[in-house]
């Protein structure tokens, strides 16, 4: 492999017209942004170069190869490698001298955090307060992440949704999965997950969790 | 001014960090929360998490091998298991400096080269012939089908550093700074790098039949 990279932070034309991938999809630094659209104001070559720049671009993600990418058979395949293969042990360096410590340590403040919460409401009754700018509830819960197949319909998503009460509450993330509030919890997981639109439902939380 | 501003550039390299390319919106760093729940998951030993982890990088790391490496199902899916293996098997290996993404890619492109090495096959296209003239002909040479033909084969023809920014940039929308942490070098090295795949794809498309559509 060659590892010899000509410079070309000397040429501010060259410098502007490596920016204009990141620049044409919108994704640049806002410095840098500002710095690019100056430099063509004044410059025709490099209004030129963008141009041929979104065209690649636009011709790219035409051709874009949308290949059926199947995800269930390596996985399988996966499975039979990990089950050669257990995770690293987390190191644990000095665990027999300090754990015992810890351990003892937390006892006791596990054991004083009792006292004042059992003992507290006998001795002085906290009188309910709420705020004028309270809450009235918590934000929903994420507790799911999911994924909808490519070309998935609005309408056939939305009934999806509605039909297990579930919630959009973030994404989506750079490989097009959701996060969902899902009040049904694992049954409605499952429902979730066997919904024509949908290709991936799985929980986030820990304890729903072997 | 422009000179003086590359001078600045060049003596505050930016680091890739979440906020980079422009900053990050609120539903995206929600997405990356999820995704590092399951990642907390694998980090525990759960399978469970693992997979569902599997199931969202699987089509993207596949895209990006099968382009990086050129190769059969198989090679391609070898190289994928072996970078979730690592992912498996290394968790406690990522810091947190770097998005949870360009971790799990820096370890594909890794894999990935050592593949190509292995497997004895060029990974600078100095080594590699001139590009066979497909010869479409001019009545042909609009048409999608000619064109995607025209792209892949032009893909095919860089370097595998230089298909890696093109690929990383325009499939999985990476920012400058977070090529560089896939790739490992600096930043200067990786639009260094892209201006020279952009000038010799364009030089290899125009070999190979013509403008693109909407270029004069």
């Amino acid at each position: 492999m060659s590892n010899v990279v000509v410079p070309i932070e000397t040429d501010p034309h060259q410098f502007v017209q490596a920016l204009l991938p990141w620049f044409a999809r919108g994704s640049l630094q806002e410095d840098d942004a500002a710095m690019v659209r100056e430099h063509l104001l004044h410059c025709a070559a490099c209004r030129a170069e963008l141009g041929a720049e979104r065209s690649l671009q636009a011709a790219l993600a035409d051709c874009a190869e949308e290949r059926a990418a199947d995800t269930e058979a390596a996985l399988g395949r996966m499975r039979a490698l990990m089950a050669n293969n257990p995770p690293a042990p987390q190191p644990a360096q000095g665990k027999g001298r300090w754990m015992p410590w810890a351990l003892g340590l937390q006892s006791a403040a596990i054991a004083a955090l009792l006292l004042v919460v059992v003992a507290r409401p006998a001795l002085e009754p906290v009188a309910p307060y709420k705020g004028l700018s309270a809450a009235p509830t918590a934000p929903p819960r994420p507790e799911a992440l999911v994924m909808f197949r490519p070309g998935a319909a609005e309408p056939a998503i939305r009934k999806a949704l509605l039909a297990h009460r579930a919630v959009i509450v973030g994404g989506p993330t750079e490989s097009g999965a959701y996060r969902l509030s899902l009040p049904g919890g694992a049954p409605a997981l499952a429902a979730l997950r066997a919904e024509p639109a949908v290709s991936l439902a799985e929980s986030l939380d820990p304890v729903a969790q072997p | 001014m422009l000179m003086n501003w590359i001078q600045r550039k060049k003596t505050t390299r930016p680091a890739a960090s979440p906020e980079d390319a422009g900053g990050s919106a609120p539903s995206e760093r929600a997405g990356e929360a999820a995704e590092m729940a399951l990642f907390e998951g694998v980090r525990q030993g759960r399978q469970k998490s693992f997979e569902a982890l599997y199931r969202l990088y699987h089509p993207r790391l596949q895209r990006f091998l099968l382009h990086m490496i050129r190769q059969g199902d198989a090679v391609v899916e070898e190289v994928l298991n072996d970078t979730m293996m690592v992912v498996w098997r290394r968790a406690d290996a990522f810091d947190g400096r770097s998005r949870l993404s360009t971790w799990i890619f820096g370890i594909a492109y890794r894999k990935a080269l050592k593949a190509l090495s292995r497997m004895d096959l060029p990974v600078d296209d100095a080594d590699l012939p001139e590009s066979p003239d497909p010869a479409p002909g001019p009545e042909s040479r609009a048409g999608f089908v000619q064109l995607r033909g025209r792209l892949q084969q032009a893909m095919n023809e860089l370097s595998v550093d230089h298909r890696a920014v093109i690929e990383l940039c325009y499939f999985h929308d990476m920012s400058h700074g977070e090529i560089a942490d896939v790739v490992g070098c600096p930043p200067e090295t990786v639009k260094t790098r892209m201006f020279y795949a952009r000038r010799r794809l364009r030089a290899l498309l125009e070999d190979l039949g013509g403008h693109l559509p909407g270029e004069m």
